[in-house]
This record gives C-alpha cells, sequence and structure tokens, in this order.
C-alpha cells in the first residue's frame, strides 16, 4: 500500500479502501461459487494448472497495455491511441523481422516507435494545451491510417525459422517449470513480473514516480511545489508509448504476424483493468499492482465464462457491468472515508 | 481586454471554422467533377445527417462537462430493437415510440449511474459501450436485420419534399428545437452554469444532479433518433453499425470550437464541425483518396483545427 500513503494523506483511509478492493475480489469469488454450484466439475476445470497458464497468458497483454495506461491516468491525462500505438509498433517490428531476419535489431526498434509516438502525444498535449483525450483521438487516425498505409493493409507474416522459432518461444510460447512440481509459469507472465516490479519501483522510488503522484493528484499545485509538470507529462506519455510497445512484442510473438489493427480496442479494455483495480481515473491516486488485480478480475471472470459456455457476446454485457460496479463500490468506499 | 474586444475574438473564431468548412467545400467542387452536383449533395446531406444529430446530443452532453463512450454501440443497439419492432408489429408508431423510449432509457442508466454512483462518465459509458455491443451481438446472433417496410423507408429516408432530403429537415428542425432549449429556457443555460463550474452552480441553487441526468436523458432520446434514421438511410439493422460514432461526434462538437471541459459552446459551432467531416468524408471518397490516408488526414485536421483554436483564443485572453 506504500504508493497510496505517498499520494494521499489519510493513513485511515486505507481499511476501506480495502474493502472496497476485497468487494471487487469478492464479487469474482461469490461468482466462480456459483459457477461451481452450476457445475460440479467447475472447479477442477477452472483450477486445473493448464487453465490457469491460460488464464495468465491471456491476461499478460492486458496487463502489460493496462500499465502504460496507468502511468497516463496516474498523470491526469488519458492515451487513447495507445492500441494504434501498439499494432503500429507491431507492424514496424514484424517488417524488420521479414526484411531483416533479425529480432534482435526489431525489438529496439519497435520501442523506439512506441516511445517516440508517446513523445507525440505528450508535446501536442502539454505545448498545444490541448484535452489528451483529443490529441489522442486525432494521433490515433494517424497511427492507425500510417499502419495501414506501411503494410498495404495486410498481415506481416513471420517466416519460420529456427531463429523466429527462439524469438516466438522467448517472449510468448515459452514456459518455466517450477522444480519438482507441475506448475508451468509461462514466459509472458514473468515479463509482467518483472515490468510489475520495475514499474513500482520507479513510481515509488524515484524522483520522477513521485512527480507523477504530484502532477496527477493536482497540476497547479504541482507547479507551485516547484515540478516541472509539463515535462514530467511529456515523459510519462514517452514512457507509456514504450510500453506498448513491449505488448507489442508479445503480440508479434505470440501470433507470429504484425496485423496494423491488431491491438486497436486494447486502449479500452486497459483503461477498464486501470479502473476496476482501483485506480483513480483523475489521477494522482492508484498504483500498477492493482492494474494487475483488474486485469487478472477481467481475465479470470472471462475464462470462466467461457468454462461456463456462456458466449462472447454476454461476456461483453458482463465486463460492462462488472467496470461500473467496480468504479461504484470504489467510488462509494472512498466517500465512506470521507467521514 | 474589454467585452467588445472578446466578443470580436469570438465571432472572429467562428468564422474561423465556416471559414474552414467553405474552403473545403470549394476545393472539392474544383477538385472533383462529381461533388457539386444536386445528387451528391442530397447525398452528402443524408450522410451527414447521422453525425449531426448525434453530434447534437453529445454537445449537450460535453457542455454539461461529461462525456458519452456508449453513442455508437447505442444507436447499434437502438436501431436492431427498432428493426425488430417494425418487423414484428408494423407499425411506424411503435418503431418510433420504441426507439426514443430505449434511448431515453439508457440516459436514464447513463445518468443515475454517474451522478448518484459517483462514477465518471467516461467510465459509465464506457460499460454501457460494452454491454450495449455485447447485446445487440446477441440479440441478432450477428445477423443483420432488414427494413422491409416500405413507409419506414418514405417517411424517414426515400421523402424528398421541395428537393431537400426528408431526413435533413428532421436534423434542422430537430436543431433549431434544440437550439431553443439549450439558449433559451433556463435548463439550457443551467447546463452552461453546470459545465462552467458544477460547485459554483451547485451554490447559486441550480439543481445540478437533477439537470446532469435531464441531460443525459435528452441526449440518449436523441440519439433514438439517431438510430431510427439511420436504420432507414442503410436499409438494415446490425450491430455493426455505428462503430466509432463516437469518437466521430466529439471530434465534431471539439472541431467547432465547444470546450471539452464544458460550459463553453454551442449547436451552431457543432454544426460546422459536422459539416466539416462531412464534407471531409465525402469529398475524399469522390477523391478515390485511399482510406489510409482518409484516417491520416481525419487525425491531422482534428489535432489542427484545435491547435488553431486554442492559439486564437490563447491571443484573445
Amino acid at each position: 500500500m506504500t504508493t497510496e500513503t505517498l499520494a494521499t494523506a489519510p493513513r485511515r483511509a486505507l481499511d476501506l479502501r480495502i474493502i472496497g478492493q476485497f468487494g471487487v475480489i469478492a464479487a469474482v469469488l461469490v461468482l466462480i461459487g456459483l459457477f461451481a454450484l452450476i457445475r460440479p466439475d467447475f472447479l477442477s476445470i477452472f483450477f486445473n494448472p493448464n487453465n490457469l497458464a491460460n488464464i495468465g497468458r491471456q491476461t499478460t497483454l492486458l496487463a502489460i497495455m493496462g500499465f502504460a495506461m496507468t502511468l497516463v491516468i496516474l498523470s491526469g491525462e488519458i492515451d487513447i491511441s495507445l492500441g494504434a500505438i501498439a499494432s503500429m509498433c507491431g507492424v514496424v517490428m514484424a517488417l524488420i523481422i521479414v526484411n531483416t531476419g533479425s529480432w534482435l535489431l526489431a525489438i529496439p526498434v519497435g520501442i523506439a516507435i512506441g516511445a517516440a509516438l508517446g513523445f507525440v502525444n505528450g508535446f501536442i498535449t502539454v505545448r498545444g494545451g490541448i484535452p489528451s483525450f483529443i490529441v489522442t483521438l486525432g494521433t490515433l487516425n494517424v497511427v492507425q491510417g500510417l499502419a495501414l498505409a506501411l503494410t498495404n493493409a495486410s498481415t506481416i507474416t513471420l517466416p519460420a525459422n529456427p531463429s523466429i522459432n527462439q524469438f516466438r518461444d522467448l517472449f510468448a510460447r515459452g514456459v518455466v517449470t517450477i522444480p519438482a512440481t507441475e506448475i508451468q509459469i509461462p514466459h509472458p507472465v514473468i515479463i509482467v513480473v518483472l515490468l510489475l516490479i520495475a514499474l513500482t519501483a520507479l513510481l515509488t522510488r524515484t524522483r520522477f514516480g513521485l512527480n507523477i503522484y504530484a502532477v496527477g493528484g493536482g497540476a497547479a499545485s504541482a507547479r507551485l511545489a516547484g515540478i516541472a509538470v509539463g515535462r514530467v507529462k511529456i515523459a510519462v506519455f514517452t514512457l507509456s508509448g514504450a510500453v506498448a510497445a513491449l505488448a507489442a512484442v508479445v503480440y508479434t510473438a505470440r501470433l507470429g504476424n504484425g496485423q496494423p489493427l491488431g491491438m486497436i480496442g486494447y486502449e479500452l479494455d486497459a483503461i477498464a483493468a486501470v479502473v476496476i483495480g482501483g485506480t483513480s481515473f483523475t489521477g494522482g491516486r492508484g498504483a500498477v499492482w492493482r492494474t494487475v488485480l483488474g486485469a487478472l478480475l477481467i481475465g479470470v471472470l472471462n475464462n470462466a465464462l467461457t468454462l461456463m459456455n456462456v458466449n462472447f457476446n454476454l461476456q461483453l454485457v458482463v465486463r460492462g457491468v462488472v467496470i461500473v460496479v467496480a468504479v461504484m463500490l470504489d467510488a462509494w468506499t472512498r466517500r465512506g472515508t470521507k467521514n | 481586454m474589454t467585452a467588445n474586444r472578446m466578443n470580436e475574438r469570438r465571432i472572429s473564431n467562428e468564422y474561423g471554422i465556416l471559414g474552414a468548412v467553405v474552403a473545403l467545400f470549394i476545393f472539392f467542387s474544383l477538385a472533383s467533377p462529381f461533388f457539386f452536383d444536386a445528387n451528391n449533395l442530397v447525398n452528402l446531406g443524408r450522410q451527414t445527417v447521422l453525425l449531426g444529430v448525434t453530434a447534437f446530443a453529445m454537445t449537450f452532453i460535453i457542455l454539461s462537462g461529461e462525456i458519452d463512450l456508449s453513442v455508437g454501440s447505442v444507436v447499434s443497439l437502438i436501431s436492431i430493437i427498432v428493426a425488430m419492432t417494425l418487423r414484428d408489429t408494423g407499425s411506424i408508431i411503435g418503431a418510433l415510440a420504441v426507439g426514443l423510449g430505449a434511448g431515453a432509457l439508457i440516459g436514464v442508466i447513463n445518468g443515475l449511474v454517474t451522478v448518484k454512483g459517483h462514477v465518471p462518465s467516461f467510465i459509465t459509458t464506457l460499460g454501457i459501450f460494452s454491454a450495449a455491443r455485447g447485446i445487440s451481438l446477441a440479440v441478432t446472433n450477428s445477423v443483420a436485420i432488414p427494413i422491409l417496410n416500405e413507409d419506414y423507408l418514405l417517411v424517414f429516408q426515400d421523402a424528398r419534399p421541395l428537393g431537400i432530403a426528408v431526413s435533413v429537415i428532421y436534423a434542422v428542425v430537430l436543431f433549431a428545437a434544440l437550439h431553443f432549449v439549450l439558449t433559451r429556457t433556463r435548463f439550457g443555460t443551467s447546463i452552461y452554469a453546470i459545465g462552467g463550474n458544477a460547485m459554483a452552480a451547485r451554490l447559486s441553487g441550480i439543481p445540478v444532479d437533477r439537470i446532469k441526468i435531464l441531460v443525459f436523458v435528452l441526449a440518449g432520446t436523441i440519439i433514438g433518433f439517431a438510430a431510427i434514421l439511420q436504420i432507414a438511410r442503410i436499409g438494415s439493422a446490425s450491430p455493426e453499425v455505428a462503430r466509432n460514432l463516437e469518437l466521430d461526434a466529439i471530434a465534431a462538437v471539439v472541431l467547432g470550437g465547444t470546450s471539452l471541459t464544458g460550459g463553453r459552446g454551442s449547436l451552431v459551432r457543432t454544426i460546422f464541425g459536422v459539416l466539416l467531416i462531412g464534407i471531409l468524408n465525402n469529398g475524399m471518397n469522390l477523391l478515390n483518396i485511399d482510406s489510409y490516408f482518409q484516417f491520416i488526414i481525419k487525425g491531422a485536421i482534428i489535432i489542427l483545427a484545435v491547435l488553431i483554436d486554442r492559439w486564437s483564443r490563447g491571443r484573445g485572453a
């Protein structure tokens, strides 16, 4: 809970917030319990190591995109172009791999492009004084158009050779087996954990991280406290673009191709994961581990519904309701703490 | 800076976007032999009506300091409900009532959750966006429902009194009515007050919560009407209808110069924004510009227009 105490004042508020957090987890547990009642073998299927590994795999992309979104939201901004940016990075990396055969070259270039596009978003938002929603609505169109033009709207398929297989195993297909058990941890899950540790350290142990909370909590007071608000925001957008590019690495490795519109739509799911986790939508309060929780809740929910043969369309409905209820619960417990 | 100078500045701003619309119109008239043509202009009108009506609804929401991301999937859900009502009852009045009623109901949900549940409208409507899309897909099984009722098509699409597309007439009448509500009623002025500063509005005795919920209900009803016009134009209802419509509507409102943070702007401005996007889309299609470059041009124009708007305001202040 360290990030919260750094960002917000009252320590006693924590207890209620934890309850609010448990509210969402409890809701999912109740749901799993219900499913177990309806379908007796549900629990054994759900908790099967293979299924758990599946949930992990399915949740990783959302978690990484969620990390990128968390940074922007914490700073009090929003970036709805992150899905387009990630798609663009994925396409460029796929093109580099196809043309040079080198994924070692593709990855840094992809991350640099993600960072550059994030920088453009930040720069226009800060220096132009335009709401980031509008800026990224604009760049969403531009980047999407560029990715389509670059690929002629087609999918760039990676060739199958040992080097490419190495790339795909490393970032998507590989697993680490915990010694003396049958538990297998997919590589992407490890990537998420490493990223979680790195970003948490950045947010809670560096001045830049603390400045992000300060800027998101109140730009005016942060400015008075001597923080270069504009520069912090531009840096956040840049970093966030780079993190979205990392998601693109995992995506490209998993699918074995680059699609110009492949990751469009992830931005909205990422926002959902962030707010379900309990990070304040208006900025200044929250943490990256919360986003993992949010992404996991969405992942578990989707997985459980699929196991119950609930079709995808109704999953969309459930997801919509969960987003709203989670934020309502959160707002409710926060209001409780004010008294 | 005197009030007079501020007014001049504001007028020149409005002319700025109007100038862009006129310039674009002249450009496409010269660039394509098909643009300035009676049939194309009727077509342009029809294409733009859906965006226009939706953007009217979005203007109310944005002026009150909120946002609605659910518009596109709500339009498709309501069009499906209307199409089913029409198919099963054959009643145009019934279909109209169901469409407007469903829109109002969704507005009530959006408004209540946002205001009473203390959920940012961005999140509320993101949830509704997902839920409405899911319901549309589930109800139709992803199959489009054709509109076979010829009276319905005549009333909402094919009729051309005085040579003008009937849907354009509906949009103009709706615009006049909504403009009146926004500028000449206490409800309208309260919306500006709330969007400008909700706290101050509350202190001055404006029932902020009730007005905000009413705005969502009004916007929902307008969106219901947009759905009714939309299926008449396309001739069918499907879950794929109106994808991303919310983003175009927000872009139109902001392009017109209405402030995204609320309290400042007008429906007249929104009309300019809608015309800009409508003419741009129609003209680029006539010139056979690659859809990829259409995205790029549209995105660049959104950012540039807002930058210029911000820049001219900044100098005026």
